[in-house]
């Protein structure tokens, strides 16, 4: 009977300790821009964004979207697809020509597109003044359709990162913040940086809505 | 059906399975509502250090008991409870990261004590349904969980509340996602629950 108690201690003991220290969260590159820090705040939650509703962009958003929901473990970013970009605390568009919906072409990266995410500063210089403009070009190249889709697939995910708050991340560091982004999906070094972000109080509010 | 719709389904098709008639007839039937408390799943530190907490939940139990030798009863439980799971950072900041139900499924010895009072203690498996794959669960929820319950409850002397029970509950098990062994958790965290409920008889024996 003392030897059955002593094995009901011994496991209640083991099942009681918690030795596991939290693990390494050190950001992989710099999250600051120029100093100050944007994200979204828990409040804003889930960021609503507008997708241009031509071609694939919102196919391309969406999927950007669920990438970057998936880098989180605690609820810090979600985010949802509004129809009406009047509602939207981003918005999504082409700049120019609608590349058309083909699937991707996963061989080598071809440069043959381009992205820019604008973010407007109120008088303040401390809080967004307007929803976050985010456009994307098709570039004069040879390029067939399928590598122009694999483009627009990486840099609708860089943009979007962006504006999420990320800066671009440095060339030595692989990463899909890099300025011109070679990879598919966000890697290890973005998860860490924007997950560190996330937890960082900002020093620029969002826009109002 | 999804993963989480199945394993409901299974639940409640061994609760409710039919027994042989000598059988049924020895068979007591209860069920109890109550409330749980589940410790953090979860505590780390990205800036400042926060804990992933289950809201308070409604916890519904039905219960199979097949007298044995007296004072003793086996009994095979079924437990869900179902609640929301968020992120408690220390300035108060809460923020939502899926709905969450736990379905356990246990085999429990009960004896009666003097002055109304029972006590039980068992076994089981737990199983973690997330509404979504999302935060902590991104990555799935993982296998079914081991875990053991202890329970006391206590049945007022009056003949109207003969069948009603008063009855806290405690189990413990481990908890780690596979998200969390992604993210570097290299040890489960031990999950301790509380419920207080309220338990009735609806057949055989109170």
């Amino acid at each position: 009977m003392r030897r059955v108690a002593l094995a009901a201690a011994l496991a209640v003991t083991a099942a009681c300790s918690d030795v596991s220290a939290p693990p390494n969260h050190t950001p992989a590159y710099a999250y600051d821009l120029s100093g100050e820090i944007f994200h979204w705040p828990v409040g804003r939650l889930p960021v609503r964004y507008f997708a241009d509703t031509r071609g694939p962009m919102r196919a391309y958003v969406q999927r950007a979207l669920g990438l970057w929901e998936h880098q989180f473990l605690y609820g810090e970013f979600r985010a949802t697809l509004v129809p009406d970009s009047a509602q939207a605390d981003v918005i999504v568009t082409w700049t120019d020509s609608v590349p058309p919906d083909v699937p991707p072409d996963n061989g080598p990266p071809v440069q043959t597109c381009g992205g820019a995410t604008l973010l407007t500063f109120d008088g303040s210089g401390t809080a967004l003044a307007t929803p976050i403009h985010t456009s994307l070009s098709v570039l004069a190249s040879s390029a067939t359709p399928g590598q122009l889709a694999a483009c627009m697939q990486r840099t609708v995910v860089h943009e979007i990162g962006h504006t999420l708050g990320l800066p671009h991340s440095p060339d030595s560091i692989v990463a899909i913040m890099n300025a011109t982004p070679l990879l598919v999906t966000p890697n290890d070094n973005d998860r860490r940086t924007v997950e560190y972000l996330y937890h960082v109080t900002p020093t620029i509010a969002p826009p109002p809505r | 059906m999804t993963q989480r719709g199945r394993l409901l389904a299974l639940a409640l098709a061994l609760a409710t399975a039919p027994l042989p008639g000598p059988l049924a007839a020895q068979v007591t039937l209860s069920a109890s509502l109550g409330a749980r408390y589940t410790s953090p799943l979860a505590r780390d530190s990205i800036v400042t250090a926060f804990d992933v907490r289950a809201a308070l939940a409604p916890a519904v139990t039905a219960a199979a008991g097949l007298p044995l030798r007296a004072p003793w009863t086996a009994e095979l439980t079924l437990d869900i409870s179902s609640s929301g799971v968020a992120r408690h950072e220390r300035d108060g900041t809460v923020a939502p990261i899926t709905h969450l139900t736990t379905l356990a499924l246990g085999v429990v010895l009960a004896r009666t004590m003097p002055r109304g009072f029972t006590v039980r203690a068992g076994v089981g498996g737990l199983k973690y349904l997330p509404s979504e794959r999302s935060g902590i669960f991104r990555d799935g929820a993982g296998a079914v969980i081991p875990f053991g319950q202890v329970a006391v409850a206590w049945t007022p002397p009056v003949p109207l509340a003969r069948r009603l029970a008063v009855e806290a509950r405690y189990d413990l098990h481990r908890f780690l996602t596979p998200a969390l062994r992604n993210e570097g958790f290299t040890n489960s965290r031990a999950i301790h629950r509380i419920a207080v409920d309220v338990r009735y008889t609806l057949s055989g024996a109170p």
